[in-house]
């Protein structure tokens, strides 16, 4: 199953880049922004994460450590369910700053298990293009 | 997550049912063979990926003479994308307090 339905969402900071990826990549900083607890001993590809957030905690792996660039990591998109998506954080330099890109892919991974399990969405019922999901299957283009 | 979502994802999941839905999306309804000589698989992979479609209700189905149309049913993706939605604006919370970090005067 190839990567298919991935979000996408940036933002423009005035801080410049080696700021941002102390902000993202130190355990300390991270937990500030991010609402939780997390912790990692070491910034190395393949070292485990845990991340303590609203009274659940979810096991996560780095995947990609490139200073000062890109940062990854596998984790539970949903709690207490092993399929991982992929969170990446991308750093550029731009005229205002640095640019801070986030996103998160494989959602269809959690499709298997979720088919067994119930609980409801809160559905709107608000109605949408077809062109907005096009938003979300970036990937989908057939090579 | 719902049942529902699961399945629509999991239809989703694959390019050449993402291209049928695209294909349906731009022009409603075509019959199997139509479908057929617009893709590089044949009218019989063709059924199977709106057979998967269909049970995931991003598809319906009417008879029409010796064939059947397919027609493209967006409701489905509408909870899907809310779900997806939902995940985004915590992705964008999170970001604008990232931000007010860096821009902070702490010591990082």
């Amino acid at each position: 199953m190839n990567s298919t339905l991935a979000l996408e969402r940036s933002i423009v900071t005035a801080a410049d880049g080696d700021r941002v990826w102390r902000a993202i990549t130190r355990p300390q900083h991270f937990s500030r922004w991010f609402g939780g607890d997390i912790r990692f001993e070491r910034l190395a590809v393949g070292e485990p994460m845990t991340f303590h957030v609203g009274g659940q905690t979810g096991p996560a792996t780095i995947a990609i450590v490139e200073p000062p660039e890109r940062f990854a990591f596998h984790w539970a998109a949903e709690p207490g369910d092993p399929a991982r998506t992929l969170v990446t954080f991308r750093l550029e330099t731009v005229a205002d700053g640095t640019r801070v890109t986030v996103t998160e892919e494989g959602f269809e991974a959690l499709a298997e298990r979720a088919r067994r399990r119930r609980f409801e969405l809160n559905d709107e019922g608000w109605s949408i293009q077809m062109a907005n999901l096009a938003a979300y299957l970036r990937k989908g283009e057939d090579v | 997550m719902s049942d529902r979502e699961g399945q629509v994802l999991a239809a989703l999941a694959d390019s050449t049912r993402r291209q049928l839905l695209t294909t349906l999306a731009e022009n409603s309804p075509k019959t199997a063979t139509q479908l057929a000589q617009a893709f590089p698989i044949t009218r019989q992979g063709i059924l199977k990926h709106l057979d998967v479609l269909t049970a995931a209700g991003l598809v319906q189905v009417r008879p029409k003479g010796r064939e059947k149309r397919y027609w493209l049913a967006p409701e489905p993706l509408q909870s899907v994308t809310a779900w997806i939605n939902a995940i985004g604006a915590r992705w964008d919370e999170r970001l604008q307090q990232l931000k007010d970090l860096v821009e902070s005067d702490e010591d990082l």
